[in-house]
């Protein structure tokens, strides 16, 4: 308490001292009466307010255990959704998923299950013989319904390879290109699948021999030379097929592609032949010509 | 009280209880030297009051007395005038329970001596008998308690020693002392408040009655 009780004042007089004692003798049975009101509300003014800054609560055990078992779900869920988002932005779901995913975070740039080229950078091993190996033969017969056809329209060696009327009910033209060994296919040869080998074919690209012409050099270390390459772009939403040519001797092909005003996707398809299975490259994408009034040659 | 204060802001039980003890008596004998009707009831008030604003409580332990009995004073007024406009019943007080392990004789005896002790205070004139309440009981010095009366720290000091003189001349007073030297009048336990005063007299001036 604060100050001396009595400023000074000598208390002398016994009848004085007697009174100040009686006045500040402890508390009485009545006076300590209200405590268990006073406590009460002390408990529920100090649950009803806010802490101070920097002041913890005392808290129970239990209540500690629920928030620490609240952290790690929410912990949990954060991984989980960050994951699955980072497997929608890879677009590597499935199409039901990858196309929830696109609906629910298109704004960040989630691909949908069409409308991203498959593969992404990934390199595709041909490790399964599709169809009847042959020359021109190969590159469309079992190829998957989601697959990029090279008989879809425009597609230059659409009509050395139709195979006639597939057995293949899907549309011919890819929806989900994601390569799916799973639609009906035609038997392989048994030399097809006695000779079934992965194989692996690369993309690159370097500058070309003129101004506006980039190199697209791919390259099938495994594949024997005079296996067919195809080109193809990404127009459309689908994969269509620009040229094809055979390997060389040293199992690389080289395409010249002049720069467009867009930039455009690119990728090669080794197919499919009694040696090995077919093969997707990886994507690679060729920049878009810089416009003529800055003077600047092409990029990349 | 220690860091009491800071407890109990932090929600802590042991720092209210620790307060509640060291000022609820005197805050009730206070009360009822301001002659409220129902000092449990404006007690209470005056608890849940420094509880809310409690947050907002700046003051060390120190300060809190000043603080709550403050706040006691203003419910006090408040209370005395609802009163006036509304004016209800007493009813008879209820005898609180005795604790175990104290004598029942004790205890009536021990709470008649604090009546009487407030009935003699209120003898007094309303400004002494309540400056000499707040020095004796509440512990509060001078400056303490002109802020709470708004007056001066001298008009207090001046007040209190009157009040201190004129209750040393009142008869029932001396009889007290008497009475105490007698053994008819069991003393309750000592509190601190004479002692304290005689321990801390430095004697500039001396109450001869």
């Amino acid at each position: 308490m604060t100050g001396e009780p009595f400023d000074g004042l000598r208390i002398n007089d016994p009848g004085l001292r007697a009174l100040i004692t009686d006045l500040t003798s402890p508390a009485t049975a009545a006076e300590r009466a209200g405590l268990d009101a006073d406590l009460t509300a002390f408990r529920a003014v100090c649950r009803s307010r806010p802490l101070p800054p920097g002041e913890a609560r005392p808290q129970p055990r239990r209540r500690r255990r629920l928030a620490s078992a609240a952290l790690t779900a929410a912990a949990t869920v954060l991984v989980l959704s960050g994951g699955f988002a980072a497997a929608a932005y890879a677009a590597v779901l499935p199409p039901p998923l990858q196309r929830v995913a696109h609906q629910i975070l298109g704004f960040a740039g989630v691909p949908g299950s069409q409308s991203r080229p498959p593969g992404g950078s990934h390199q595709f091993t041909g490790s399964r013989v599709h169809g009847r190996a042959g020359k021109g033969r190969g590159a469309t017969a079992g190829r998957p319904s989601g697959s990029p056809s090279p008989s879809a329209p425009g597609s230059r060696s659409a009509s050395p390879a139709s195979p006639g009327p597939s057995p293949n009910p899907a549309p011919r033209h890819s929806q989900s290109p994601t390569p799916q060994p799973t639609s009906p296919t035609p038997a392989p040869s048994p030399s097809a699948s006695r000779s079934a080998a992965q194989v692996t074919v690369t993309l690159g690209m370097a500058p070309g021999p003129g101004k506006g012409i980039v190199d697209l050099l791919a390259s099938a270390p495994l594949a024997q030379q005079g296996d067919m390459v195809e080109l193809q772009d990404w127009t459309g939403g689908q994969w269509k097929a620009l040229r094809s040519r055979r390997l060389d001797k040293s199992e690389q092909i080289t395409f010249s592609v002049a720069l467009r005003r867009v930039s455009v996707t690119y990728r090669v398809v080794l197919l499919a032949t009694a040696g090995h299975g077919q093969a997707v490259s990886n994507q690679v994408v060729v920049p878009a010509r810089p416009h003529k009034s800055n003077g600047k040659g092409s990029q990349g | 009280m220690g860091d009491a204060v800071a407890r109990a802001r932090s929600g802590d039980e042991t720092g209210f209880l620790e307060l509640w003890h060291g000022l609820q008596p005197r805050l009730l004998r206070y009360l009822r030297v301001l002659d409220c009707d129902d000092p449990d009831d404006i007690a209470s008030e005056t608890w849940l009051a420094a509880f809310r604003d409690l947050p907002r409580f700046r003051g060390g332990d120190e300060d809190f007395p000043r603080w709550i009995f403050t706040i006691a004073r203003h419910r006090a007024i408040d209370a005395a005038r609802a009163r006036s406009r509304r004016p209800t019943t007493g009813v008879p007080e209820v005898i609180a329970a005795v604790p175990d392990g104290s004598g029942v004789e004790e205890e009536v005896l021990h709470s008649l001596a604090v009546a009487r002790a407030i009935a003699l205070l209120t003898t007094l004139p309303a400004d002494q008998a309540e400056a000499v309440a707040l020095r004796v009981l509440a512990g509060l010095d001078n400056a303490s308690i002109a802020s709470i009366l708004g007056k001066t720290p001298g008009a207090i000091r001046v007040c209190v020693h009157r009040g201190l003189r004129a209750l040393a001349k009142r008869p029932d007073v001396q009889a007290l002392a008497a009475a105490r030297r007698s053994g008819r009048v069991s003393a309750p336990d000592q509190g601190q408040g004479a002692d304290q005063a005689q321990g801390n007299a430095r004697g500039n001036k001396e109450v001869r009655p």
